[in-house]
């Protein structure tokens, strides 16, 4: 009886912390990722604009995602602002992975050919906050991530 | 014997007494004369300048951030002097000929012209890329990109993961069109000529690679009157000499010669200051602009 009422509590318990696990991906409360990357390429100066869905998907790859938004710089710097809200935390760990390649990559081609901007983008900030993910390329990144920290509550 | 030689050389001595007056005053009106034309006679003014009867504009000059920079300044400067003497008369033959690659104005094609078409390039094809708005078209750009870069340097991440030169990347898949634009990161280079060599041999190897492919060279875009004040070897002139030579080479090549300068500059021939922020990359309105011009100029 007694080995009867450990193994229900212990079952009970790990199924209560699995959930907690679950949820913790999607826990976070809605963000509005447009006011959001207002806030954020403020931080970039002028030179930023909108990408439609079809150039994203040719930066970030076909993970599906509830929402997308992305502003670039148009050659000036290496300036960019990247929100996504992935389907589920699979999807947002993706599409985290692909971003820190593409912010590596970067780094590497503009070392060359602008090294200030190489050096902004090795400060740059990528982020998972459950099903949400957070790219800034700024000059900025302190008050980027003040931003952010108070949009995800961190 | 005697007494006459004395008596002569006293004549000689009155007849060079009674000239030298006037050769002392001969001689100094010469010299007036030439002080006051040296003024007049710059001793290292160049034939150019001396022929020309509109005032000589002098470009700003300008420290440059190295002295290789020095020694480039000073060979454009040669390298615009020889072309403007070596240019052959508008209308000639030549021209004619240089011209025959250049692709006209066509019907509009649909966007689905692009589908297998491929572009490459450096920052500004990048831009193109991000903000024309053609997204089923494929793109091999990265910033910096050079003709030397496009085969040495590995900037394309691939599927599988790997890092690849964009002349690898370009071998994973088949395409029927290659769009080129490259030259702006070159503009700096000491002998332009080598600039055209090392692209007839990238055009040599895309055709090696896409055998299949109809291959457009787009001709450098133009920067802005202010980043030709700069001074710096980003500027116009340079551009128009280094377009000239890639015209020459899509004859050379025979591959086609796309003027897409013509359809952002204006009416000067520069790139207006309100499609670019820095002066030399576009706005996405001048990025769609571009497009337009693309679609209304295939080859036939």
């Amino acid at each position: 009886m007694k080995r009867t009422l450990t193994a229900v509590f212990l079952t009970a318990l790990l199924t209560l912390s699995l959930c907690a696990c679950g949820q913790s991906g999607t826990e976070t409360a809605d963000v509005d990722l447009a006011s959001l990357g207002q806030e954020l390429t403020a931080l970039c100066g002028e030179d930023l604009y909108e990408l439609d869905s079809e150039t994203i998907t040719m930066l970030y790859g076909d993970t599906a995602t509830a929402q997308a938004l992305v502003w670039s710089s148009s050659g000036t710097t290496a300036d960019e602002v990247a929100l996504f809200q992935a389907e589920d935390a699979d999807g947002a760990a993706a599409l985290l992975s692909t971003a820190q390649q593409r912010i590596a990559d970067r780094t590497e081609s503009y070392a060359d050919y602008m090294p200030d901007e190489s050096a902004k983008l090795e400060k740059a900030i990528a982020e998972q906050h459950g099903t949400y993910v957070v790219v800034c390329v700024c000059s900025q990144p302190e008050e980027a991530q003040s931003i952010l920290d108070e949009a995800f509550g961190s | 014997m005697n007494g006459n030689l004395v008596q002569k050389n006293r004549r000689s001595r009155r007849r060079r007494r009674r000239r030298s007056p006037w050769k002392w005053a001969l001689a100094a009106v010469i010299i007036l004369v030439v002080v006051l034309m040296t003024p007049f006679v710059p001793a290292n003014e160049p034939t150019v300048h001396k022929k020309s009867t509109q005032p000589v504009s002098r470009p700003v000059e300008v420290l440059p951030e190295n002295p290789q920079d020095s020694i480039e300044q000073d060979a454009d400067k040669d390298q615009e002097e020889t072309a403007q003497e070596e240019e052959p008369p508008s209308g000639s033959g030549e021209e004619t000929k240089v011209s025959s690659r250049l692709v006209g104005e066509s019907e509009a094609v649909d966007l689905s012209y692009f589908d297998d078409a491929v572009f490459i390039g450096d920052s500004r094809m990048e831009g193109f890329k991000l903000y024309a708005g053609l997204g089923n078209a494929s793109y091999l750009t990265s910033v910096g990109a050079t003709v030397d870069t496009v085969a040495a340097k590995a900037t394309e991440r691939l599927s599988s993961g790997a890092k690849v030169s964009i002349m690898d990347a370009l071998a994973q898949k088949s395409f029927t069109k290659v769009y080129l634009m490259l030259g702006m990161n070159e503009l700096g280079w000491v002998y332009p000529d080598l600039f055209a060599e090392h692209y007839g041999a990238l055009i040599d190897q895309i055709r090696q690679i896409q055998p299949n492919a109809v291959i457009y060279i787009e001709s450098i875009l133009p920067v802005t009157q202010a980043k030709d004040d700069e001074g710096y070897y980003v500027n116009n002139d340079r551009i128009n000499q280094y377009n000239e030579l890639l015209m020459e080479l899509a004859e050379e090549k025979e591959v086609w010669y796309l003027d897409v300068s013509e359809a952002v500059e204006d009416e000067s021939g520069k790139l207006p200051a309100d499609i670019s922020f820095d002066g030399v990359h576009l706005k996405p309105e001048g990025c769609k602009t571009w497009l337009t011009y693309l679609t209304t100029h295939t080859a036939p």
